[in-house]
């Protein structure tokens, strides 16, 4: 407990210089990309005193390293800033956006673990069968096809043919269907869309898991003792292969958040990818740097929680 | 060993010691539902029934919605339902119309009197809409240095309240684009109480107009009106509410028409537009766009096309109705001409250049020239029509010897490159915003322009200052006739189409009428009559 306590303590004091790293890389990586966020949202025809005065608004006139210090100096106060663009606070947009991306994030995650550790079972249990052949072609295929081609494919089958799900309605307060499964809908096929790679993932770690557990000697023992076939697999083998699955949900969970913004763009999802595709083109300094500051912390937080996990998990890990 | 063979018998067949397959999928069908719920909550309930329309509107996040902050289009289309504007194009007559402004006077050539129709009421119990406003609203402007400033109140010297609804505007020039430029794209007034109240900041997303729909709410990505129900033009709107959401990806915006969870969406995809024409559920509505899609020449580089007759033989190369054709698919005018429908000074679309081009005129006059061809980068931004429209420039140009390499790039780097005019020549589409000629031409052909890129003729410069300086409407329409006839010799800049402005809605909608203006979709006079 104290070694567990006091690597938690360890990691979370690691956080600031892993932010440090990554604010600078993203300020350094967009101030040098072309392009100018006041020229894009002034156009030509703008005076230059009114240029001048947005330049100073946001600090732009100042030296780069300047502008890091101050934004950092804000940030560390709660403070991001303001959009360019939409000249609203960048904490305003998180704190509305952020909920919808998680949402996203926890909903891909459940279709996720829903299909891979059936499946993941399945494919151990029936090693080197069709059953197996199959969940690993559907596997190949959910991590071969890019997302946003999934969500057009999607859309295609089942929202235009089929006509089961909407297309939109995340995030909208129009909606006129109140029942249970009007909330539910519209989240369907952009968490399918959104959560294959991660079910293939899963399923792939959870079989090569499962195999390996399997073939340990104890679970031979638990046999040959005439332990009942489910109780192998669920209370002694299940639980020791889910361990690393169990690692990789956390971790991928954090890289879900950043990884929304095809298919919210699709999905026409108010979240954070969409928001930040937007900041980009229009290269809205604040926004960007902001929500990948928030994204960051949420990928190391991830990050921490997996490797927790994995000693409560396995009592045997020690740091 | 039975009990191992009973229990592998089982597993084979799906079960897992009692959890059969379907068990199993219940389970998790149920678990998944569960988990959604937590995931998802409910929405709230809202208005049902035909007297609302829901917008599928391009763009992003429409952010801000206050008319004296810097907007984009998609959030101006919104901003134009809140607070109506002191005058509207008639783009038929090509005339400025009242609107909020019932009637202007140009006093002496330096003075404008505005009287502001009486009656109109603002949102939310702020009062009476009056001279007051006008002038908080334009000396907002020119104290924010706002990004209008430049465009529509350039011309103002200072500006004063003569009576309730009179104020007088006194000019540091004569500016004869004063109806159509400073009152038509500078003329959206706030109420100077609740912009004072609410807070310039708080305003944006907080809006109060005197428009045909009051603002409600703005969550994201998602903007609701309602009626305003003491809105000046009586019996209007007809509709309760009115929703718009962003919805970036045209097909998608497109889709959810289709599938009724949107009524109205604009900018569809051009390739579609052809299909869903026949769609019976669906109507459509197609308007020339003031917007270009044109090349601009870098004069201030050395490249043959510094002589105006390779540029007149690259606009005899260019066969206007195969771009069209090609990468509109039919949804775009043919032009040459730097006016375009709808403004004072149009005359027709095509002036000079044939709409297939004339190839054989097009060598000749680049033997005339003495040029055998060249080769020059030409820039482009990431635009999906537009990369394939310069390649489709390239290979007509590339007949009389003229190498495009094509270079494109991300919107930010192509406007960082073409803003500091640090490129050879480009194709761009661009979107003129204020109703009036002097905006399509003066900042693109003047050499005091901040669009033009080294094309420098004091005869043209003396053409447009005298234009904006007339402010008879028919002397003016003549003057922009020279201009372009000018423009059209000189081809500082090349124009292939004005890109249509499609709308699509549900059957039933009527009383839409679609503008050439992209930022102008009004829906006071829109209902549902099935």
């Amino acid at each position: 407990m104290g070694n567990r306590l006091s690597y938690l303590m360890r990691r979370l004091a690691q956080i600031p210089f892993v932010l440090a790293i990554v604010t600078i890389t993203i300020f350094s990586l967009i101030h040098v990309t072309p392009g100018d966020p006041i020229q894009i949202m002034l156009g030509m025809q703008t005076s230059p005193d009114a240029v001048d005065a947005l330049r100073k608004q946001f600090y732009l006139d100042r030296p780069l390293p300047i502008q890091y210090f101050i934004w950092v100096k804000n940030a560390v106060r709660g403070n991001l800033g303001k959009s360019i663009r939409l000249n609203l606070p960048v904490t305003r947009m998180i704190a509305e956006r952020l909920p919808v991306s998680l949402k996203l994030a926890a909903s891909a995650m459940l279709f996720a673990l829903l299909i891979s550790i059936p499946a993941g079972i399945v494919s151990a249990i029936r090693r080197n069968t069709v059953v197996d052949y199959c969940f690993t072609g559907f596997s190949i295929g959910g991590l071969a096809i890019p997302n946003f081609a999934l969500a057009l494919l999607l859309i295609f089958f089942f929202s235009i043919k089929l006509d089961w799900f909407p297309i939109t309605g995340i995030g909208s307060s129009a909606g006129k269907d109140v029942s249970l499964w009007g909330a539910i809908a519209p989240f369907i096929l952009p968490a399918v869309a959104l959560g294959a790679q991660q079910t293939a993932i899963l399923q792939r770690l959870l079989r090569s898991s499962m195999i390996d557990v399997l073939s340990q000697d104890y679970i031979r023992t638990a046999r040959a003792k005439g332990v009942p076939g489910w109780i192998i697999l669920v209370i002694h083998a299940l639980k020791n292969a889910l361990i690393p699955v169990v690692t990789m949900v956390a971790i991928q969970f954090g890289y879900l958040i950043g990884i929304t913004i095809t298919i919210e763009f699709i999905f026409a999802i108010p979240g954070m990818g969409f928001t930040l595709l937007t900041a980009v083109v229009n290269r809205d300094f604040p926004v960007i740097q902001g929500f990948t500051l928030t994204i960051a912390i949420f990928f190391i937080l991830a990050n921490i929680v997996a490797d927790v996990l994995y000693t409560l998990i396995d009592p045997r890990i020690r740091y | 060993m039975k009990r191992r063979k009973a229990v592998e018998k089982r597993q084979s067949n799906g079960e897992k010691n009692g959890i059969t397959r379907r068990t199993f999928i219940k389970g998790a069908a149920a678990a998944g539902g569960m988990g959604m719920i937590l995931a998802t909550g409910i929405p709230p309930a809202l208005g049902t029934g035909k007297k609302d329309l829901v917008h599928g509107i391009f763009g992003g996040d429409p952010g801000n919605l206050s008319p004296v902050i810097r907007h984009d289009t998609a959030a101006g289309i919104i901003i134009r339902n809140i607070t109506d504007n002191l005058v509207m194009p008639n783009y038929k007559t090509r005339e400025i119309m009242p609107m909020l402004a019932e009637d202007w006077k140009n006093v002496d050539p330096l003075t404008w009197r505005i009287k502001l129709r009486e009656g109109v009421m603002w949102h939310k119990g702020y009062g009476e809409m009056t001279a007051e406003d006008l002038v908080y609203t334009w000396q907002f402007h020119l104290d924010s240095k706002s990004w209008q400033v430049r465009t529509a109140f350039w011309p103002l010297d200072s500006f004063k309240v003569v009576g309730k609804y009179v104020a007088e505007v006194k000019l540091k020039q004569p500016f004869g684009a004063f109806p159509g430029v400073t009152m038509g794209y500078g003329g959206m007034v706030v109420s100077k109480n609740a912009h004072q109240e609410i807070g310039n900041e708080a305003f944006k997303t907080n809006p109060v107009g005197n428009g045909p729909f009051e603002f409600v709410s703005l969550k994201a990505n998602e903007v609701v009106l309602k009626k305003n129900k003491q809105y000046w033009q009586k019996g209007l709107p007809h509709l309760e509410e009115l929703i718009f959401r962003s919805i970036p990806d045209s097909h998608v915006r497109l889709q959810a028409l289709q599938k009724g969870e949107l009524d109205f969406i604009s900018h569809p995809d051009a390739k579609d537009v052809k299909k869903v024409r026949k769609d019976p559920s669906l109507a459509y509505q197609s308007t020339p766009g003031w917007t270009w899609d044109y090349q601009l020449f870098n004069q201030l580089k050395d490249f043959p096309y510094q002589n105006k007759l390779v540029r007149e033989a690259i606009s005899y190369a260019i066969d206007r109705e195969a771009i069209r054709d090609e990468i509109y698919y039919g949804e775009a005018t043919v032009t040459d001409n730097q006016i375009p429908y709808g403004y004072l000074g149009h005359r027709k679309n095509l002036l000079r250049y044939p709409k297939n081009g004339d190839l054989e005129k097009a060598k000749e006059l680049m033997a005339k020239a003495g040029c055998k061809g060249y080769e020059v980068e030409v820039i482009c931004s990431d635009k999906d029509w537009l990369r394939r429209e310069l390649e489709l420039v390239a290979a007509m140009v590339s007949q009389i010897g003229i190498k495009y390499k094509i270079r494109n790039m991300d919107i930010g780097s192509f406007n960082n490159l073409w803003l500091n005019r640090k490129f050879e020549q480009l194709l761009e589409d661009i979107t003129i915003v204020a109703p009036d000629p002097d905006a399509t031409v003066w900042w693109f052909l003047h050499s005091k322009g901040s669009c033009t890129a080294g094309y420098n003729d004091p005869g043209m410069d003396r053409m447009l200052d005298g234009a904006r300086a007339e402010s008879d409407p028919k002397k003016r329409e003549g003057l922009y006739h020279k201009i372009v006839d000018q423009e059209l010799v000189d081809n500082p800049m090349i124009f292939h189409v004005n890109a249509n402005y499609v709308r699509l809605h549900k059957k039933g909608l009527e009383g839409f009428e679609s503008a050439p203006q992209e930022y102008i979709e009004l829906f006071h006079t829109a209902r549902w009559t099935s």
